[in-house]
């Protein structure tokens, strides 16, 4: 239903001839701090990142602090990993590849508190084929817009519901999609266990994002039906509200423990690259 | 417990027939307004030889038995001249009066003379509230548009959903706990526009009573409140129009006899142009919106005989609001009502209605691919009989009964465009049927002590064909079963009401009340503030009805001769099987709506003051409320946690002053503590989004909301001569332009993502407006 809540959000723009302005709000501020957490773990052989921050108050209009001096460590049951803090707040594992299908645990221990969280790493399949090429927006569906780089696969979706995807784009090696609001992210419902053929999951803007020559790499996570409810929760919270039919607000769920925020996933990944023809 | 008051009640009332065969006779009739011929409506008769008196029932109707004398009637009604006459009682008379307005009487001294101490002490009636059309009229209004529901906002225990929402609150009930009802048809949804205008008339318009407690037992089918509008019969003397032509609508109604002093008919029309306001905003988009609604009113009546008359009344109204030609969004109420009123003898007095009502709305969005249309009815047939037996001085009895059959079509949305990619989704149908029986007895105990003692049993059903989904306990659908033809699910109930007045002398009175209420349809709403896609669905296997038991006690008295009237209530409302909505929960065109709800309690207390003064040159009224709505929902939150709409206080003040013949002046005053929202306590970062945190639900508030109204009202003098009658109403909305929030948001920085900052979007600023009225 994400498309009644754009045209909700029509509805309330242009509904009232009202007025919008900045106003000083003083908020109560929670007493004490929580852990946040940001990771990911895939099957691909690397060192896998976690980051742990703290939470601040609401107008606290800065980067978020950093956890430092905390002990991390993934495990399946039988083998441990420690991550080591490579950068204040960043924990990396050695290198090393999971294995899809298993369900990974993450475990830290911060100023004598312990939070754990565990993921199933969903299989992915292998992307075919990636495809970039320039689209014009009035040409193909009638809408007005600039034309863009159009990012296309070809991929076989793995047959049973539950499985949600995000895709990463790097262009140049360099990550265009850090953030959450860029990201594309779907639920295999209405596909499930098909083969998926020459369809856009991604766009990029010509010119700024990406130029001719350019390689453009993509990721492509099976995230699972968690994190795809707790993005969905995040951008609720944040880009989607505002508006006349807007649900009240409720905190963002989280697979962590012991009242930690975030979520840190295992996923199957499978990638691509291809180089924009010039 | 309850088969125990239902058996005393009965009991009780039982020895109100001994009275029956003692040796008396009855006066009984109708009172009407000698110009217009319209039906008083609550108007008294006080006999002092027996110090008692009785009130006219909502068709204008009185009976009184007394034993063979000589007795004076003192005859009164706010606005009109008292009339005094004395007779002589032999046998039953027939005897209808006729009353003369009061007029503007400036330049006389106020003569109100004994005025029959009001309702507000004699009544048993408490926690209700008359408010009569001229006072309504005087309220500095919105647009210049005279608005009855907001006039009953400025009563204590009677709270706004705010600026932009077609809801209120009553005694700390949710918006569809008000059972609304225009000549006795339910309403849905009383708002035009978004609740910025009702869709009341007010030049169609007789009588407006609001019970907010101690509900009688002619009434159910709401937790909260009743809120009984009548319209008027209409001139049956002669042809008389009214109307007004104004910023934002024109209004024009016509009444007149269909045959002299036997029947008459009144028509009543309206249509807004606020498209043409918004054609000034700064905002582009504003200026291509359509933004309008119409509504007709119909009345017709005739009397058949000195016994019975028939009534006929009809309202259609219908909203649009639209962008160009790429969307749309409109509703409308429809409703149409005949009655039959008959006279069985001076004691007994009757009513058959037949009311049909129909609420709808649709959204439409045009395109070839995308396009589709969605819609929503809701629409119910009903049959009520009522009668009121005046048996003796000390008894008065109703009892009735009444069967509604109810269809609610909660969506049907389906794709319009030639390549629409849209199948069609539509939420079953949801078949249902009300019945109610009551009986109830106002009895007059000692001349101090009287009481209204009655139990209404309401009775719920689920008709069939239907499929019913059941859920598991992470509320997954589980299940469903298939329902043919028929009943296929029964709730039922009884409803015990009563009210107790004890008159501590001529001008004080002490009352208390208990009712008891069942509801068997609510209200999906989703967000902060009620909107007109607000889907209605009714009890179910799943859902129980909803069941309020309301306690109040206060304390009146009135000053100055029976000129200023105070109240003082206490409330203590405890409700069961209330329901919310889980958190993000899906409301639109979802099948398994039921499994999106969460059940718990709520309650509500509170404290309530009014003071009014209604008649002389300075009127008005103020009115304060404390009051606290909670509400313990487990599966949502862990404990008791305030109702969006929990408001500590509440203040309303209103003033009209009638300077000379020219000129008046009106003021209204507004204060309330903001609505209880959930605000972030805190932030964290994921994926590069601020996202916040919140801890206690509903544990912050909104800013407080106040504003200031004004008027001014110009008759020219030469108007008093013509037949044409005119007056200019010049009114400003919001005098200090308060920016009053409507929501409060907190954005996130595009360009420095670390920031964020709060925003806050209010609807009126100052508004100036300018109407023109006129009768003749």
């Amino acid at each position: 239903m994400k498309r009644s809540k754009i045209f909700f959000f029509a509805l309330t723009a242009l509904f009232f001839a009202s007025c919008t302005e900045r106003i000083d709000l003083d908020l109560n501020d929670q007493d004490g701090k929580r852990l946040v957490v940001e990771g990911w773990f895939t099957d691909e052989e690397k060192q896998h990142e976690v980051e742990l921050t703290w939470t601040t108050s609401f107008f606290f209009n800065e980067a978020a602090p950093r956890v430092e001096g905390a002990l991390v460590n993934i495990t399946d049951g039988e083998t441990t990993w420690d991550l080591t803090e490579s950068a204040p707040g960043i924990y990396i594992t050695p290198e090393v590849a999971g294995i899809p299908s298993t369900t990974y645990t993450l475990n830290i221990e911060v100023e004598g508190e312990n939070y754990t969280a565990s993921s199933f790493m969903r299989p992915v399949a292998p992307i075919d084929s990636l495809h970039v090429r320039e689209l014009d927006p009035f040409e193909e569906f009638g809408f007005p817009g600039d034309p863009y780089y159009s990012v296309r696969i070809w991929t076989q979706e793995l047959p049973g519901t539950g499985d949600r995807y995000m895709w990463l784009t790097y262009v140049n090696g360099v990550s265009v999609r850090d953030t959450l609001r860029d990201l594309t992210f779907v639920d295999d419902e209405l596909y499930d266990g098909a083969y998926v053929e020459d369809i856009e999951i991604d766009f990029l803007k010509i010119e700024t994002e990406a130029t001719p020559g350019d390689t453009v790499f993509i990721e492509q996570y099976n995230i699972g039906e968690d994190a795809y409810d707790i993005f969905i929760g995040i951008m609720n919270e944040t880009e989607w509200n505002g508006g006349l039919f807007d649900a009240p607000p409720a905190n963002v769920e989280t697979n962590l423990s012991n009242g930690a925020l975030g979520y840190w996933g295992a996923a199957g990944i499978s990638t691509k690259s291809t180089i924009i023809a010039e | 417990m309850y088969k125990f008051i239902s058996a005393s009640l009965f009991l009780l009332m039982i020895s109100a027939f001994p009275a029956l065969s003692q040796d008396k006779v009855s006066i009984s009739g109708n009172i009407t307004d000698a110009a217009t011929g319209e039906e008083l409506i609550g108007a008294t008769i006080f006999i002092p030889e027996i110090d008692r008196g009785t009130a006219t029932n909502v068709y204008g109707f009185y009976s009184i038995t007394l034993p063979p004398g000589d007795y004076t009637l003192k005859v009164s009604y706010i606005g009109y001249k008292l009339m005094v006459k004395t007779i002589s009682l032999t046998q039953d008379l027939r005897l209808d009066l006729q009353l003369n307005t009061s007029g503007i009487m400036v330049d006389e001294a106020v003569i109100e003379g004994e005025r029959n101490a009001t309702k507000n002490i004699e009544s048993t009636e408490m926690s209700t509230v008359n408010m009569q059309m001229d006072a309504i009229k005087k309220i500095p209004a919105f647009m210049g548009e005279v608005d009855i529901i907001k006039a009953i906002q400025l009563l204590p225990g009677v709270q706004a959903a705010g600026e932009g929402s077609s809801g209120f609150y009553v005694r700390g009930g949710a918006v569809d706990q008000n059972l609304i009802l225009l000549d006795e048809s339910p309403i849905y949804n009383a708002s035009h526009l978004l609740g910025f205008f009702s869709i009341f008339n007010s030049d169609a318009i007789k009588d407006v009573q609001l019970y907010k407690g101690g509900i009688p037992a002619r009434y159910g089918g709401r937790l909260s409140s009743v809120l009984d509008i009548r319209m008027k019969d209409g001139n049956n003397k002669e042809w008389h129009g009214q109307g007004g032509i104004g910023t934002v609508s024109s209004r024009l109604t016509l009444e007149g006899p269909i045959k002299k002093d036997k029947g008459s008919i009144l028509i009543s029309g309206r249509r807004t142009y606020a498209d043409l306001f918004l054609n000034f905003s700064k905002d582009p988009a504003a200026r291509e919106t359509q933004l309008y609604f119409y509504d007709f009113n119909l009345k017709a009546n005739y009397k058949l005989g000195d016994d019975d008359r028939v009534y006929l009344s009809g309202y259609f109204g219908r909203d649009k609001f639209g962008f160009s030609d790429v969307f749309g969004f409109g509703w409308g109420n429809m409703s149409g009502t005949a009655r039959w009123n008959h006279i069985y003898n001076s004691k007994l007095f009757s009513n058959l209605t037949v009311t049909y009502s129909d609420y709808d709305y649709y959204l439409e969005q045009d395109g070839e691919d995308f396009g589709f249309l969605w819609e929503s009815e809701i629409k119910d047939v009903t049959t009520k009989l009522d009668y009121n037996y005046y048996i003796s001085p000390a008894h008065t009895l109703q009892f009735g009964a009444s069967g509604t059959y109810r269809t609610l079509d909660p969506g049907f949305a389906r794709g319009t465009g030639d390549g629409s990619l849209l199948q069609g989704i539509r939420v079953p149908i949801n078949n249902s049927m009300d019945y109610a029986v009551y009986i109830s007895n106002e009895h007059r105990i000692t001349d101090q002590l009287s009481a209204i003692y009655g139990l209404r049993y309401s009775l719920f059903q689920n008709i069939g064909p239907a499929t019913v989904f059941q859920y598991d306990d992470n509320f997954d659908v589980m299940d469903s079963t298939v329902n043919g033809s028929g009943a296929y699910n029964t709730y039922g109930g009884l409803e015990p009401r009563l009210g107790v007045n004890y008159k501590l002398n001529g001008k004080s009175s002490v009352k208390a009340s208990y009712n008891r209420t069942y509801q068997y349809l609510q209200l999906a709403t989703n967000s902060t503030s009620s909107s007109p896609l607000d889907v209605w669905f009714s009890a179910s296997p799943n859902i129980k009805p909803q069941i309020a038991d309301q306690y109040a006690v206060g304390y009146f008295r009135n000053f100055l001769d029976n000129t200023i009237e105070l109240s003082v209530e206490a409330y203590y409302k405890d409700m069961q099987n209330t329901i919310d909505f889980a958190n993000h929960a899906q409301l639109l065109l979802n099948i398994h709506l039921e499994g999106e709800l969460r059940t718990g309690k709520s309650r509500a207390y509170g404290l309530e003051f009014l003071v009014r003064k209604q008649t002389g040159r300075l009127t008005g009224l103020a009115s304060y409320t404390l009051a606290r709505s909670e509400r313990n929902i487990p599966d949502i939150y862990g404990e008791w946690y305030p109702s969006n709409y929990d408001r500590t206080h509440d203040v309303s003040v209103v003033l009209s002053y009638e300077l000379n013949k020219k000129w008046s002046f009106a003021t209204n005053y507004i204060y309330s503590t903001g609505n209880a929202v959930t605000m972030p306590t805190g932030r964290f970062e994921y994926m590069g989004m601020v996202v916040p945190v919140y801890s206690t639900r509903n544990g912050e508030r909104m800013p407080s909301y106040h504003r200031l109204d004004l008027s001014a009202t110009l008759t020219p003098k030469k108007n008093a001569e013509r037949n044409w009658k005119g007056e200019w109403v010049f009114s400003i909305y919001n005098a200090y332009n308060r920016h009053n929030a409507y929501t409060i948001n907190f954005v996130q920085d595009q360009d420095n993502p670390n920031e964020t900052y709060a925003e806050q979007t209010y609807l009126l600023p100052i508004v100036p407006a300018v109407t023109y009225n006129f009768k003749f």
